[in-house]
């Protein structure tokens, strides 16, 4: 069954929830806080002086290190690899290498490793027509969800997924082939619009596009696990007009 | 009809695994993500350096995960890369002659014998070939695979471990050497090496006293490089993996990555006959899989006279003084130093520069792969070996390679064959065995 995305462009973290969690720094609980797209450091009026301060007083203030890493990694197609493919896809049992600050960010807590991932993936969708070198990445980073979602939401663990990265206007798509594979026509653009956002299975059902013009309200496209016919589903976030 | 993307079937593999699709309890080199590299580096649809970012990438995915294994690998890639000079870098230097000199001398010791075999000078070191025994306990046959050990200090075998030995030349210059190698209580093999070396040209050695003279002229041996005959480089990489067992572990399963690979990249098609004759081997040498469907006997030389004359144990027994190097080859050089026989097959000492590909800098890395080592006799008889223990830094490096299956105690001529990618090196040996002391009998 296919159907065509509607989603209207609006910022790509629209309707993505705050996520927080905090860090030991300079001796103290500190917080970080992501919301509407950065990354900030609540206890830390002015980052830009204390990063001074710090490079003076060689001393490392841990709120700027994971500002700093997180401005480093916010496009490095290596989170999408890292990263979790899902709820199910958890990460931190392993010990992370030295000098790698990106294990770092990948371990913090409250949902930061997701909203990073969401950043990278929302920068290479902006360049998708651009891009040619990296097409393999991409397209692996959202084979590697697509495919953690759909065998968790039929309860078939082995199935065999093909997926066909299609351009973000163009018909989207999950069919069963004649040998029970399954074929997946979706944009590297569903990793944020649907993915990032939670909404990859909602009320039992896959969801192929999601869509809003204020991030309260939302129109998702989605498929009964028979995969016919498209139903349209309507979320609506507390204290939407 | 799609091009084939290389890289995005590697990313694909990996995104596999990471959904738990392929088993990672193996050993650190049994990947099937790596075989998949290496398969489609052989066939040349991948970059090295590429095909290295992906496992790097994967691997660190994997250890985020809790895989141990992965901790490992990745671990080790930070060592390397830390302390390795990039590939491109790694010219090798030209190995040095050494001077060997058969003795054959039996030293009697106040609880058995040292029996001196050869002696390795060099301007860099002094090595000696030993057999220790004890008159304590009976002499027990040696075999192939017997675990290496390095101890220092102890007085010997029988007495509670290998021997401390003074060497001085006729320079009176004096040092300790260690001894290094295997067996058992009753007898040891192995070499004493000096903490520092002698006079390269000395006409005598001693061993806590006991005069050693070296004289004898080196045998002469006819050394030479082959470029390996044109071959698809889909079959090529095959019947290297089969011929590598260190990097293949005994896993026919871990075929099946390569085999998938090289036929996604349409570098030979699935029916290929060679995917079951290449199974056949490694389920021969080391099992782990299903029975093939077609045996031994249907294999192309050398396995199927390889794997025939497989657990014989009539082979000669004795040591070779050899000191052969090789021009460079593949950009590579080795020198053959000793060769050691025993019932069930042979070991030989070598150098290599810039390594002998082994341990886990190898394992955990695309760029060069190991040597392969092939011989053969003068009865049309073929042996393979593969890389015993090493031990080496940066550019160098020194080992053994141990060889099956027994030599043919009537071949008179050996042929070695360390064989890289596209040429390999002959170094031809006369099997002459020195006539057995009373104690080798």
């Amino acid at each position: 069954m296919s159907a065509t995305s509607t989603a209207t462009r609006g910022p790509w973290w629209l309707g993505l929830a705050v996520a927080q969690t905090s860090v030991t720094c300079e001796g103290a609980t500190h917080r970080l806080r992501w919301e509407r797209g950065e990354l900030r450091a609540l206890d830390h009026d002015d980052a830009e002086a204390e990063r001074t301060l710090a490079a003076l007083g060689d001393r490392r203030c841990a709120c700027i290190d994971m500002l700093d890493a997180w401005a480093r990694h916010a496009s490095d197609l290596r989170v999408l690899v890292l990263a979790s493919r899902g709820p199910a896809d958890r990460l931190g049992a392993g010990e992370s290498p030295e000098e790698d600050d990106l294990a770092a960010l990948l371990g913090l807590g409250g949902s930061l490793p997701e909203r990073l991932a969401a950043t990278v993936g929302a920068a290479w969708a902006e360049r998708m027509s651009e891009t040619t070198a990296e097409r393999a990445q991409l397209e692996a980073a959202l084979y590697g969800r697509v495919t953690a979602a759909v065998r968790s939401w039929l309860g078939e663990f082995g199935l065999e997924i093909e997926l066909r990265m299609v351009g973000e206007d163009e018909p989207r798509a999950l069919t069963r082939d004649e040998d029970g594979r399954l074929q997946v026509e979706l944009p590297f653009a569903w990793l944020i619009e649907v993915f990032a956002r939670g909404l990859a299975i909602t009320w039992g059902r896959f969801c192929l596009a999601a869509a809003s013009t204020d991030g309260q309200r939302w129109t998702l496209t989605t498929l009964t696990p028979e995969l016919a016919p498209a139903q349209t589903i309507t979320v609506e976030l507390p204290g939407a007009k | 009809m799609s091009v084939f993307d290389a890289e995005l079937y590697l990313r694909l593999a990996g995104e596999r695994a990471l959904l738990g699709e392929h088993d990672h309890n193996g050993a650190p080199h049994d990947s099937p993500l790596t075989a998949a590299a290496r398969a489609l580096v052989a066939v040349d649809a991948i970059a090295t350096s590429q095909a290295q970012q992906v496992l790097d990438d994967y691997e660190l995915a994997l250890m985020l995960r809790g895989q141990e294994r992965m901790r490992h690998r990745v671990m080790r890639r930070q060592v390397m890369r830390r302390h390795q000079r990039p590939p491109e870098e790694q010219a090798p230097t030209q190995l040095q002659s050494r001077r060997i000199v058969s003795c054959d001398r039996v030293i009697q010791q106040p609880d058995g014998t040292m029996h001196v075999h050869h002696v390795i000078l060099g301007e860099d070191l002094t090595k000696i070939a030993v057999t220790l025994r004890s008159t304590q306990t009976s002499a027990p046959r040696r075999r192939r695979g017997s675990a290496r050990m390095m101890m220092r200090g102890g007085p010997g075998p029988g007495r509670g471990g290998p021997p401390r030995v003074t060497l001085t030349d006729d320079r009176g210059a004096s040092t300790q050497a260690h001894f290094s190698g295997s067996g058992s209580d009753s007898e040891l093999r192995g070499s004493l090496q000096a903490d520092q070396p002698l006079a390269e040209d000395t006409r005598w050695i001693e061993l806590d006293g006991q005069r050693v003279e070296l004289v004898g002229e080196q045998p002469e041996i006819e050394v030479s490089i082959e470029q390996l005959p044109d071959e698809d480089l889909a079959r090529r990489h095959l019947w290297r993996l089969a011929a590598s067992p260190n990097r293949f572990m005994g896993s026919a399963a871990l075929l099946t990555p390569a085999r998938d690979a090289l036929v996604a990249a349409g570098a030979l098609p699935a029916d290929d006959p060679i995917f079951e004759d290449v199974r056949t081997v490694l389920v021969a040498m080391h099992g782990g899989g299903p029975a093939p469907s077609s045996g031994a006997g249907k294999l192309p030389e050398p396995w199927r006279s390889l794997l025939a004359r497989r657990g014989v144990e009539t082979g000669p027994t004795g040591t070779l003084a050899i000191g052969a190097v090789t021009p460079t080859f593949d950009g590579t050089s080795v020198a053959l130093l000793g060769l050691e026989a025993t019932e069930d097959g042979f070991e030989l000492e070598v150098e290599a520069t810039p390594g002998l590909g082994g341990g886990v800098f190898s394992e955990a890395s695309l760029e060069r792969d190991q040597l392969v080592w092939w011989a053969s006799d003068d009865r049309g008889n073929h042996y393979l070996g593969h890389l015993n223990g090493w031990s080496g830094s940066d550019g160098y490096a020194t080992g053994s390679i141990e060889f099956w299956p027994a030599l043919d105690p009537a071949a008179t001529q050996l042929a070695v064959r360390p064989t890289a990618e596209r040429s390999r090196a002959v170094i031809r040996l006369a099997l002459s065995w020195p006539e057995p002391t009373e104690q080798d009998t």
